[in-house]
């Protein structure tokens, strides 16, 4: 911590704020090639094949700037909402936040450790342990019943060993939180047996599971119809209450957006104010939030 | 832990991946079954073999092998004899067979086998192979009276006189019917004889003058008073069978042309520096049928002392068959033994060595099989390749999920890894199973493939085998479903990679 702290100072123009963000975006720039290869490492054929395009005119892709120095700082608590148009860049911005994609510049901070350079071992640890991901397509595992699926981080994180001792906790625990998301009737299901929302349901108990300190919601109410979708924000919401869940929210929907603590509005590739809220969460320096 | 899960849950729920792992299975079963068979061949020709052939040979002296047997045997005893179960002493040489049939005289040649017949059953199978023997007494080549009896039928039926062909006369002379008998043997045509055997009594080219087989020289020579032996004291030989059988292509049921007690005539090797033809005829006594056709196409036992007397080379012998009472021990036998006879004058050599030629043939014709099936198997490798491809593609999405829960790109790697391990493994496992069961049934499946195709697959005909031989080796069956899990797996390892790489975002974008 201390060391964090003496980073933070180090940070030029840092806030002097009495609670320490939890997580804290400084300058992030993020621009995507359309049409590139989808593999990390690209074979020295594709490379081969690279070299051949740009000759031709770069055929390899444009580059699509989508970040162009992003700011922001998220208190512990805090249920952060994130708006803007489709395409705006809010699910990069997301991913990047959760380590799921780095950014071309900018740093990010968690918890005192910055966080987007990380070797890749303890990124995949701390996207384990730390953070939650809700999407809006409910990615559960289709080979894998709800209950299974709930319990996959706890599978990932331990070995076989682990898993026969503590399997009964962990359905335990699996079981409790289906029951606190509405789905305990649906425990050995397979996701495809499931109605949109009991999908999303079953999503946020797995994000749940491992007890993470930031749950990053990338639209999850957007394949919902409204009344669904509201439930569970109320439920999102319901859990940033009662048990000081930070969250970060992307949503295109300004009604859903209204019932967030704070929101911004990612607006040509920078964070801005959303205008018509009633409360100005602010990630430049000068208008620290408090 | 997920891993295993997931490779778990892949597995009951991919139909298409175990679709293709039926190739390996399929390849797994092909080369277990022809492994079982090829072992089986080779096991069951070997035996063969050694049976015939006993287990170390000391072989000396040419056609005309080496005095002193005894003496011989002796300085065995003395050097090994603690290793030694059994050896006798044989007379090998080639000859020809003439044999009557409907009035054609057919003339084969053969390999003559002078044996003991209690030396060579301790030394080997010989009783087994021997179509009339039955009991556990060992063979004998001594002519029992119902037999002599339809011999003197024989010979009455074809006017001969025993003299004809056992005189002096006619010992010099070759087959020289025209001379008298002509008119006695009654149904040949006598100008088509004539001929022919005008033709056979061409001036030999390396006939180098008449002093060369005086009369008096061939009077003088030792066994000339055996040559003259009466027709009752003929002697026994047991023939090869496949020379005086054969099989009638409908019924499929063999048919001895020349019964026993039929006579039969032997041309054989003289002994000495300059070797005569020697001239006797013999009684078939029984038929040698040992399932190898090479064998039983040529090879004509007789008791070894009437072929000493009749080639005239006293108690000499061509080689020593030895039976070992471990056979662990032959390479120390031989070795032994090739300190006290001198190599350029003996050969001693195991059975295996003998037969090197044709056992490492089976040998490479069983590796090249397996080579051959371990590519279709490789082939099958490549559909696994093409069938994981497509499920990465497939699962791109989930790898994405996974990442995001914080799988390593390793973990990843491991599921794809697992899944084709375990793939290959179900493959493998199954195709055991398939080709033992296969193997253990073979005989009722070729019976009943050879009604539905209407064509013999396995031609009993070739080996004389009544069921087809299987061994099964369980560390070859063990090392197929091996090699074929081990190509699942390396089929595996590439889309696996490629599923590690895939980038989390846009594996999560992924429709």
């Amino acid at each position: 911590m201390s060391e964090a702290a003496l980073r933070w100072q180090a940070v030029p123009s840092a806030p002097a704020t009495a609670a320490e963000p939890l997580l804290r975006a400084i300058g992030l720039v993020k621009s995507y090639r359309q049409g590139a290869w989808p593999t990390r490492r690209r074979s020295l054929l594709r490379r081969g094949l690279d070299l051949l395009g740009r000759l031709r005119d770069g055929a390899d892709g444009i580059e699509v700037p989508v970040l162009l120095g992003v700011d922001l700082e998220v208190q512990p608590g805090e249920f952060l909402c994130i708006v803007g148009q489709s395409g705006s860049g809010k699910s990069t911005l997301l991913h990047l936040l959760g380590t799921l994609d780095q950014p071309d510049t900018g740093e990010i901070w968690f918890e005192g450790r910055r966080i987007d350079r990380m070797p890749p071992r303890a990124r995949d640890r701390l996207r384990n342990e730390a953070f939650g991901f809700v999407f809006q397509l409910y990615h559960l595992l289709p080979e894998l019943t709800v209950l299974e699926n709930v319990v996959l981080p706890l599978y990932v994180r331990y070995g076989l060993l682990q898993y026969w001792r503590y399997r009964r906790v962990w359905y335990q625990h699996a079981r409790v939180l289906l029951e606190r998301v509405g789905l305990e009737h649906r425990l050995h299901h397979k996701p495809r047996q499931l109605s949109g929302g009991e999908m999303q349901r079953a999503a946020i108990a797995r994000a749940l599971i491992a007890d993470p300190t930031l749950l990053f919601a990338d639209e999850p109410t957007g394949n919902l119809d409204p009344a669904t979708g509201l439930e569970i924000l109320e439920l999102l919401l319901a859990l940033n209450r009662e048990q000081g869940l930070t969250v970060i929210m992307v949503t295109h929907d300004r009604e859903l957006a209204a019932l967030a603590d704070r929101r911004l509005r990612l607006h040509a590739g920078r964070l801005v104010p959303e205008p018509d809220g009633p409360q100005l969460g602010v990630a430049s320096p000068a208008q620290p939030t408090g | 832990m997920y891993k295993l899960l997931l490779v778990y849950k892949y597995l009951l729920s991919r139909r298409i991946a175990l679709a293709s792992v039926l190739s390996v299975t399929l390849g797994v079963a092909t080369l277990v079954v022809v492994n079982a068979v090829m072992t089986g061949f080779a096991t069951e020709m070997r035996e063969r073999i050694r049976g015939i052939l006993s287990d170390i040979v000391v072989e000396g002296g040419g056609i005309d092998g080496f005095p002193d047997v005894a003496g011989h045997m002796a300085r065995i005893e003395r050097a090994v004899g603690d290793k030694i179960a059994a050896m006798t002493p044989v007379v090998e040489t080639f000859g020809l067979l003439s044999i009557d049939y409907m009035n054609q005289t057919q003339t084969i040649w053969v390999k003559i086998i002078g044996v003991d017949p209690v030396g060579k059953t301790r030394v080997g199978e010989f009783a087994e192979h021997l179509l009339y023997h039955r009991g556990p007494q060992p063979p004998s080549f001594d002519v029992p009276a119902p037999l002599r009896e339809i011999e003197r039928v024989f010979l009455q039926r074809e006017g001969l006189v025993p003299d004809d062909w056992d005189s002096p006369s006619a010992r010099l002379l070759p087959p020289q019917p025209v001379t008298s008998p002509s008119a006695v043997r009654g149904g040949v045509a006598p100008a088509e004889h004539q001929q022919q055997t005008d033709g056979y009594l061409d001036p030999n080219p390396f006939d180098d003058g008449p002093e060369t087989e005086p009369a008096g020289a061939a009077a003088t020579d030792a066994p000339l008073d055996f040559d003259h032996a009466p027709a009752d004291a003929s002697m026994g030989i047991v023939v090869p069978y496949l020379a005086v059988a054969y099989r009638d292509p409908v019924t499929k049921q063999d048919r001895i042309l020349l019964p026993r007690g039929c006579p039969v005539r032997l041309v054989v090797p003289g002994s000495g520096k300059r070797p005569r033809p020697r001239f006797a005829r013999f009684v078939i006594v029984d038929y040698f049928k040992s399932g190898m056709s090479e064998y039983d196409q040529t090879n004509c036992y007789v008791h070894i002392d009437d072929l000493r007397r009749l080639r005239g080379m006293g108690d000499r012998a061509t080689s020593i068959q030895i039976k070992l009472k471990d056979y662990a021990d032959a390479p120390y036998v031989v070795r032994t033994l090739r300190q006290i006879f001198p190599p350029g004058l003996y050969r001693i050599a195991t059975w295996e060595e003998l037969q090197g030629p044709l056992l490492a043939a089976v040998d490479t014709e069983r590796r090249i099989l397996t080579l051959l099936l371990f590519l279709i198997i490789a082939v099958a490798g490549f559909g696994i390749l093409a069938i994981f491809s497509l499920i990465v593609v497939e699962k791109t999405r989930d790898i994405g999920i996974l990442k995001a829960l914080g799988a390593s790109d390793a973990g990843i790697q491991g599921i794809f890894l697992g899944y084709g391990l375990a793939l290959g493994a179900v493959g493998s496992a199954v195709g055991t199973f398939l080709g033992l069961q296969i193997v253990w049934n073979i005989d009722r499946i070729e019976h009943w493939m050879s009604v539905w195709t209407g064509r013999e697959i396995f031609d009993r005909n070739l080996y004389y085998f009544d069921r087809i031989p299987t061994v099964v080796e369980p560390q070859t069956v063990a090392l197929v479903a091996f090699g074929a899990t081990m190509i699942a797996l390396l089929a595996s390892v590439w889309p696996a990679r490629r599923a590690a790489r895939l980038r989390t975002v846009e594996a999560l974008r992924h429709e």
